[in-house]
C-alpha cells in the first residue's frame, strides 16, 4: 500500500536508520563485542530492581486512568447537549495547555506539608496535624494519573462516540437490561479506543521522567532517570544502549500481550 | 437519493489521493534536498551556560566586555539537559556548534575530555592564571567559580552553643532532632565522604570509599531526611517554608535563601569546595578565540563582575580586592575560610572518584532507592 | 428491576465524574493565582497582586519569541503527523500489508525509546541534510515523536468504522475516494480531533529532541522554561501557562458556539 509510503520514509532516514547504527553499540565493551552490557544489567540487583519498579508503577498509572477515565468517556459520550459535552472537553483539555512542569509544581503548592490539600482536610477536621503527602509514590501516582488521564479519556470517547446508538436500543428491545447490554454491546465495541488508550498511558508512564523527579522522594527513581545519568553523566553509551534494549524489549512484550488480550474483541463481530 | 448524491461529487475527488501522496513526497523531496549552505569558519563564538541567572552573570561580567575589547561577538546558548549527549553528537556527525562550554565540575569535564570532547588548554594564550584556586589549572580547563558545599541550620530551632558544628551533629539525631535535607543530583560522592566524615574519618581516608563505613552511617539518618532534593530551587524552598532544620547545602543557595528570608546560618567547619571550569569544544574552528575568552575569564575584576551578579564564588583570588567588604567576607576564597575548606577531589587518592563513578552511582541508587 | 435504578445510577456516575473533572482543573486552577504573586517564586496562596508577570510574558522578547515559534511549530507537526497517521492507520486497517503488527509496532516504536536516545541518534542525519536550527527540522523531530499518538488514536476510530457503511456506498456508485471522503472521514472525525490535539500538546511541550535540533539562534518555550527554572521558579511561567489556558478556553467556547449556529 501506497498510503503508508511517506510515513515509512520519512522515519527509515531520521528515525529507523540512525536508530539501527546506534543500537549495535549495546554489543560492545571497550571496544570488544561481547554480552558484557546485558550480563551487567541483569547481574546487578539495581537494574532488575528497577525495571520491576517501573513496569509496576506504569501500570497502577495505567489501571487508574482506566477506572477514571471510562466513566468520564462515557458519560461524556452519552450526554445529548452540546454545551456540557464542551464544558466537559474544556475541563480535559485544559491540563494540556498548562505546561507539565507548572503543573508538577501547582501539585507540589497543593499537597506541601503547609499546602492547599493539608489545610482543608485540617479544616474541614478530617486530620489534626498536616499529613507527609509530597516526596512518596503517592504523590508520584497522582500526578502521572493528571498527566495521563486526558490520554486515556480521548481515544475511548472517540470510539464510544462512534457507536450506533440504534445497536444498544435494539438490544434493549429485545429484552436486555442496560447492564447486559453495556457488557454485551457498548463495552465491546469500545475495546478498540480502551486499548489506545492504555497503550498510550502505559508506554509513556513507563518512560516518565520530569513528575517522578519533582513529586516523588528518591525511591520513585525510575528507569527514566537511569538512562540520563548513563547518558548525562557518565557518557555510556555503550551500557545505555543496552539499558534501552532491556526496556524496549519488555515494552513490546507486555503491549504485545495486551493486544493479544484486547484482539479478541473480534468475537463479537 | 444517496446515489445522486454521490455521483454529483464523483468528479472533483477522482484521483486525489494519488495526487496527495505525490504532493508529500514532493514536500518530502524539497525538505530533503534543501541545503542552506554552512559557513566553515564562523566569526562568532558559541558558548553555553546553565540559563537564566548564570547566562543573565556570563553575559555581564565576561561576554560583552570581550566582544568590547577584541570585537569577536559572543552567542550564548542555554544548554538545557544533555550537554554531554549533545557534544558527544556533535562530534560524530562533524557538525561543531559550540566553542566553549562553561561551569561543569571536575568529575563531567574529565569524562568529556576522556571521550574526546574537549581540547587541550593551550596555556600559552591562557596565562592570567597566577592567582586562580588550588586545583583551577587543568590540561582540559580552566577553573572559573567555586563551590562550596556546607551544613547551614535553621537558627529558630538551633540557638547559639546548641548549634551544629560539624557533620557529626548532622548525623546526631538524639541531640539535634529534626527533619533533613540532601541532595540527590550528580555525584553522590559527597554524600558518602560526609558520611565517612560525621564517623571520624580524616581525609586521607575517603578513598576508595568504605561503602559499608559510609551506608551504615547513612542508613541511620535516612528516616529523618524528609527532603531529598534534586534541584537547588527545591531546597532553597525547604529552607524558606522551614520544612528542614539541617541541610546540606551549597553556599550560594544558602544566601539566596537567607535573601529570601529563610532563618538560617551557615557552617563552614568541615566545609569543602567544588571548582566549575571553562573549556574549549574539540575541533571547534574558533580555537584559537576559545582559549582567548578562556583568558579574559580568568581576570580578577570580571570575576567580581560575576560574582556580582550570580553570587557564585569566582577562582580568582584577587576577585575580592574588587568586591565589597560584606560581599567578600562571606566569600570561599576570602583567606580566613579559605584556610578551613578542602576539596575533595585533591585530597589523598582523590582521582579515584573519576574512575569509579558509575560504581559510586549503582551502589548509591540501589541504596536510596530501597 | 427497580424502574428508577437506572436514574439513580445514571446521577452516581454524573457525581463521580464531576469530581474527576475536578481532579484535572483543580492544578491548572492553581497555576492562575500563582501567575499574579508579587513574590519572584511561585506560592500559594499568592502574595499581593501584580500583572508584571504577565507583562513580561507579552514584552520580553526572551518570552514572546519562543511561544510563537513553539505554536508555529506545534500547528504544523501536528497536521503534518495527523496526515501521515490516517494515511498509515489506513494502509494498517484496511490494507492487505504483510507484517501489518511489526508495521504496527515499529510506528508505536518511538514512544518507547527515551527521546534522548532518538535526538543523538538522528541528530547526524539532520546535521547532514542542514536541517539543524531551521524549523523544518524541528518540525520533522517533533513529527516523529508525535507519529505514534496519531496512529494509535487514528487506526483505533478506523477500526470501528462500519466497512459496510463503506461498501454500501460503492455498491450505490461511489468511487473509493468518495468513500472515504464522504464516509470514512467523517465517521473518525472525533479520532482525528483527539489526534491533532496530542501531537499538538506533544510538540508544544517538547524539550530534549529540541535540544539536539534547535542550533544556536531560535527558542522554544519548554526550553526556555527549563532553563529558567534552573535558577528560579518565576511567576512567568505560571504566567504562560494561564495565557494558553484563556486561549484554549476561548477557542472551544467558540468553536460551541459556531456550531450550534450551524
Amino acid at each position: 500500500m501506497l498510503l503508508v509510503a511517506p510515513l515509512i520514509i520519512i522515519l527509515c532516514i531520521f528515525y529507523f536508520y540512525p536508530l539501527l547504527k546506534l543500537f549495535p553499540e549495546s554489543l560492545y565493551r571497550d571496544g570488544h563485542l561481547s554480552l558484557e552490557n546485558y550480563n551487567h544489567f541483569f547481574r546487578t540487583p539495581l537494574y532488575t530492581f528497577i525495571l520491576f519498579r517501573t513496569i509496576r508503577i506504569a501500570a497502577e498509572t495505567t489501571i487508574l486512568c482506566f477506572l477514571l477515565g471510562y466513566p468520564t468517556a462515557y458519560l461524556m459520550a452519552s450526554v445529548r447537549n452540546p454545551r456540557i459535552t464542551a464544558l466537559m472537553m474544556l475541563c480535559i483539555m485544559l491540563p494540556f495547555f498548562t505546561s507539565i512542569l507548572a503543573r508538577s509544581y501547582s501539585w507540589i503548592a497543593l499537597l506541601q506539608t503547609k499546602g492547599f490539600v493539608n489545610f482543608v482536610l485540617i479544616n474541614l477536621g478530617f486530620i489534626e496535624r498536616p499529613v507527609r503527602l509530597l516526596y512518596n509514590e503517592y504523590a508520584v501516582l497522582v500526578g502521572m494519573v493528571h498527566i495521563m488521564l486526558p490520554f486515556m479519556i480521548l481515544p475511548i470517547y472517540s470510539v464510544l462516540r462512534n457507536i450506533d446508538t440504534r445497536l444498544v436500543k435494539a438490544a434493549r428491545n429485545l429484552g436486555a437490561n442496560s447492564r447486559e447490554a453495556f457488557i454485551r454491546i457498548t463495552f465491546p465495541l469500545s475495546l478498540p479506543g480502551i486499548g489506545a488508550g492504555v497503550m498510550i498511558t502505559f508506554i509513556l508512564a513507563l518512560g516518565f521522567y520530569i513528575t517522578p523527579a519533582l513529586l516523588g522522594g528518591p525511591s520513585t527513581l525510575m528507569m527514566s532517570t537511569l538512562i540520563d545519568q548513563q547518558v548525562n553523566r557518565l557518557g555510556d553509551w555503550e551500557f545505555a544502549g543496552a539499558i534501552v534494549v532491556v526496556l524496549l524489549a519488555s515494552t513490546i512484550l507486555i503491549v504485545s500481550i495486551f493486544d493479544k488480550l484486547v484482539g479478541l474483541d473480534k468475537i463479537y463481530k | 437519493m444517496k446515489r445522486k448524491q454521490a455521483k454529483g461529487s464523483t468528479k472533483p475527488f477522482s484521483g486525489l489521493s494519488c495526487h496527495y501522496i505525490t504532493g508529500l513526497l514532493a514536500i518530502l523531496f524539497v525538505f530533503l534536498s534543501s541545503s542552506l549552505c554552512l559557513a566553515g569558519k564562523r566569526d562568532y563564538l558559541v558558548v553555553t551556560t546553565w540559563g537564566g541567572l548564570d547566562t543573565e552573570a556570563h553575559r555581564i561580567a565576561y561576554f560583552d566586555p570581550f566582544t568590547k575589547e577584541t570585537g569577536i561577538e559572543i552567542r550564548a546558548v542555554e544548554a538545557g539537559s544533555g550537554l554531554q549527549a549533545k557534544m558527544l553528537a556533535m562530534q560524530k556527525s562533524g557538525n561543531i556548534e559550540w566553542d566553549v562550554i562553561t561551569g561543569d565540575y571536575e568529575f563531567a569535564m574529565i569524562n568529556y575530555y576522556k571521550k574526546g570532547l574537549l581540547e587541550k588548554i593551550d596555556y600559552s594564550i591562557v596565562t592570567n592564571v597566577g592567582d586562580l584556586v588550588d586545583g583551577s589549572i587543568k590540561k582540559w580547563g580552566v577553573g572559573s567559580y567555586v563551590e562550596a558545599y556546607l551544613l547551614v541550620y535553621n537558627t529558630n530551632e538551633f540557638k547559639g552553643e546548641k548549634r551544629p558544628k560539624s557533620w557529626k551533629d548532622f548525623f546526631d539525631v538524639k541531640n539535634f532532632p529534626g527533619p533533613r535535607a540532601m541532595h540527590n543530583w550528580g555525584g553522590p560522592v559527597d554524600n558518602l565522604a560526609i558520611a565517612q566524615m560525621a564517623d571520624g574519618a580524616s581525609t586521607d581516608e575517603f578513598y576508595p570509599v568504605n561503602y559499608k563505613r559510609a551506608f551504615r552511617m547513612l542508613d541511620k539518618i535516612k528516616p529523618h531526611v524528609t527532603v531529598w532534593f534534586t534541584s537547588g530551587d527545591q531546597l532553597m524552598q525547604s529552607l524558606i517554608d522551614e520544612e528542614v532544620v539541617m541541610a546540606v547545602s551549597t553556599d550560594a543557595r544558602a544566601k539566596a535563601a537567607i535573601e529570601q528570608g529563610a532563618p538560617i546560618a551557615l557552617e563552614w567547619n568541615q566545609a569543602f569546595y567544588y571548582l566549575n571550569y571553562n573549556s574549549v569544544v574539540k575541533n571547534t574552528p574558533m580555537k584559537k578565540e576559545a582559549m582567548q575568552l578562556l583568558n579574559f575569564m580568568c581576570r580578577s575584576d570580571r570575576q567580581a563582575e560575576f560574582t556580582k551578579v550570580r553570587k557564585m564564588t569566582g577562582s580568582n583570588i584577587r576577585s575580592i580586592e574588587y568586591l565589597p567588604n560584606e560581599i567578600a567576607r562571606g566569600l570561599l576564597i576570602y583567606p580566613e575560610t579559605l584556610k578551613k575548606v578542602f576539596s575533595l577531589l585533591s585530597v589523598k587518592n582523590g582521582e579515584w572518584t573519576t574512575s569509579h563513578m558509575d560504581e559510586v552511582d549503582e551502589k548509591w541508587n540501589y541504596w536510596i532507592a530501597r | 428491576m427497580n424502574p428508577s435504578a437506572p436514574q439513580e445510577k445514571r446521577i452516581l456516575l454524573i457525581g463521580f465524574v464531576t469530581l474527576i473533572l475536578f481532579f484535572l482543573i483543580l492544578p491548572t486552577l492553581m497555576v492562575i493565582p500563582m501567575s499574579i504573586s508579587e513574590t519572584r517564586y511561585l506560592v500559594l496562596p499568592p502574595k499581593g497582586f501584580t500583572l508584571k508577570w504577565f507583562l513580561q510574558f507579552f514584552t520580553d522578547p526572551r518570552w514572546l519569541g519562543p511561544t510563537l515559534l513553539s505554536l508555529r511549530v506545534a500547528l504544523f507537526s501536528a497536521v503534518l503527523s495527523v496526515v501521515l497517521g490516517t494515511l498509515a492507520s489506513l494502509a494498517l486497517v484496511r490494507g492487505r500489508l504483510p507484517g501489518k503488527r511489526v508495521i504496527y509496532i515499529m510506528l508505536m516504536s518511538p514512544m518507547m525509546i527515551p527521546v534522548i536516545v532518538i535526538g543523538f541518534a538522528a541528530y547526524g542525519m539532520f546535521v547532514r541534510f542542514h536541517l539543524i536550527g531551521t524549523t523544518i527540522g524541528i518540525v520533522l523531530a517533533h513529527c516523529i515523536i508525535c507519529i505514534p499518538f496519531s496512529v494509535v488514536v487514528i487506526s483505533a476510530n478506523l477500526q470501528r468504522v462500519d466497512i459496510s457503511l463503506e461498501l454500501a456506498a460503492r455498491n450505490l456508485g461511489a468511487s473509493a475516494r468518495q468513500a472515504f471522503f464522504r464516509i470514512t472521514i467523517p465517521s473518525i472525525k472525533p479520532g482525528i480531533f483527539a489526534a491533532s490535539l496530542f501531537c499538538f500538546v506533544e510538540s508544544l511541550d517538547e524539550l530534549i529532541m529540541t535540544m539536539f535540533i534547535i542550533g544556536t539562534t531560535k527558542m522554544t518555550l519548554p526550553l526556555r522554561i527549563f532553563t529558567e527554572i534552573r535558577f528560579r521558579i518565576s511567576p512567568v511561567i505560571a504566567a504562560a501557562s494561564t495565557v494558553f489556558v484563556i486561549v484554549a478556553t476561548l477557542a472551544i467556547v467558540i468553536s460551541t458556539y459556531i456550531d450550534k449556529k450551524k
